[in-house]
């Protein structure tokens, strides 16, 4: 049985080269091919709570890094160490730990480890096969670990291989929407994948169904900010659907598996238009109510006012209307340069 | 969108928090959909599985607690129907 997890939108033509010639650019390889002339850098975490700088990074990583990382993945004289440190631990937020990525000279990565922080000792390392036609990366973790620890590290080893080529499109690190899958052949991992997808399309579904019938009852879940929400929660579901699409069409799967992805992804669409369409008629009642309150307060607030300065009931009231339409006016006014405004842009 | 069960097993996960085994199953389902992250600490000599809510995740846990409370939800109402 291997490990495999595959990495979207990696391809012979698009990626390897991209973030290879990126990490140049950007100054994040952190060992050149010569030891006498390594530079250190590296990326700074993605996960918000903890701000790595790249001058925290070059501080921490030190020969002795680079070293146990090349000694960890075998690398040879031709291999570059890519390293950086990442905040893997929710509960000990400020604990970190190195990874770090063999690479061949044309970005394609070979092996990946997690070392731990400072003294750089190897928690896990593997070796990795990358099928740059198709973006399956097949990991083979080095012995030693128990089954239930190495299913933890193979996960963050994929993760941290996925952003190595995602991190100039791929936000969120610690993120698994695609974990790796034990199996023992290709056509097997591809099946696991899928029924990953098969998965995400039913916890989407089932998500937003509960979400709109909570607005349909009409409580407070019917705010415009939840329903933003929504909307935003079905646009990475229409994202997902635009990825296993690409997944399907990549490993030629069968016409019926294919029709589930793109039925899916047509049914969060038509979610998506349908929670957009009751966000702007939230928002639409919201201004009306708001409009309704602010004309009563405007009447009788300015009946009180005038009422108090010993002027006659009538003249009172006639005062009080004239102020409330003045305001009903201006009311009129801005929604005329709000609705103007939101249809030019 | 989620159900109390669900609520009361991420509610452990709002700062993070070492992966308990019997949620593991709905903390892997639900990281796949963005509510969960995943991630492991090294303290000890053995690696241990952590999780803590996303953002987006944090958000829904705190309207579903605020669905389930009848005087939180009618405060919540108003201020939304007058002010959201």
């Amino acid at each position: 049985m291997r490990w495999y997890g595959w990495i979207l939108l990696l391809t012979n033509h698009l990626m390897p080269a991209k973030a290879a010639s990126d990490l140049k650019q950007r100054g994040i390889v952190i060992e050149s091919e010569s030891p006498k002339n390594y530079r250190m850098s590296g990326i700074p975490s993605h996960d918000g709570e903890l701000d790595f700088t790249i001058h925290t990074v070059r501080e921490a990583f030190t020969k002795e890094g680079f070293d146990a990382a090349r000694l960890a993945l075998f690398a040879t004289t031709d291999d570059a160490i890519s390293c950086y440190l990442k905040a893997f631990d929710d509960v000990h937020r400020q604990a970190v730990t190195g990874v770090c990525l063999r690479l061949d000279a044309d970005g394609i990565v070979l092996g990946v480890g997690i070392l731990s922080h400072p003294d750089w000792v190897p928690v896990a390392t593997a070796q990795v096969h990358i099928d740059v036609e198709t973006g399956l990366a097949q990991i083979d973790p080095a012995p030693g670990l128990s089954q239930q620890k190495e299913a933890i590290l193979v996960k963050h080893m994929f993760a941290a291989i996925r952003d190595f080529y995602h991190q100039h499109i791929y936000t969120a690190s610690t993120d698994f929407a695609l974990r790796p899958v034990l199996a023992s052949n290709e056509p097997d991992a591809v099946h696991g994948i899928f029924l990953q997808y098969c998965a995400k399309i039913v916890d989407y579904h089932r998500s937003v169904k509960d979400g709109c019938a909570v607005i349909a009852s009409g409580r407070f879940g019917a705010s415009r900010r939840a329903l933003l929400d929504l909307v935003d929660h079905l646009s990475s579901a229409r994202g997902e659907m635009v990825y296993a699409v690409s997944f399907a069409r990549r490993f030629a799967l069968p016409l019926d598996a294919r029709e589930t992805i793109e039925d899916a992804s047509r049914s969060f669409e038509i979610l998506k238009d349908r929670v957009e369409m009751m966000a702007s008629c939230r928002s639409e009642a919201s201004s009306h109510l708001t409009n309704i309150v602010a004309l009563l307060v405007t009447f009788f607030g300015t009946y009180f006012v005038v009422f108090r300065e010993s002027i006659s009931l009538w003249w009172s009231v006639i005062i009080s209307a004239a102020a409330t339409t003045g305001v009903g006016a201006l009311l009129v006014v801005v929604e005329w340069f709000t609705t103007k405004r939101r249809m030019q842009g | 969108m989620f159900d109390d069960n669900e609520c009361e097993t991420l509610k452990r996960y709002m700062k993070g928090a070492m992966v308990r085994p019997e949620d593991r199953d709905l903390l892997y389902r639900l990281s796949s959909t963005g509510v969960v992250r995943l991630g492991f600490s090294t303290e000890g000599c053995e690696p241990t599985e952590t999780a803590s809510l996303t953002a987006w995740g944090r958000r829904q846990l705190h309207r579903e607690t605020i669905y389930r409370s009848p005087i939180r939800r009618l405060i919540y109402g108003v201020l939304s129907t007058l002010f959201d």
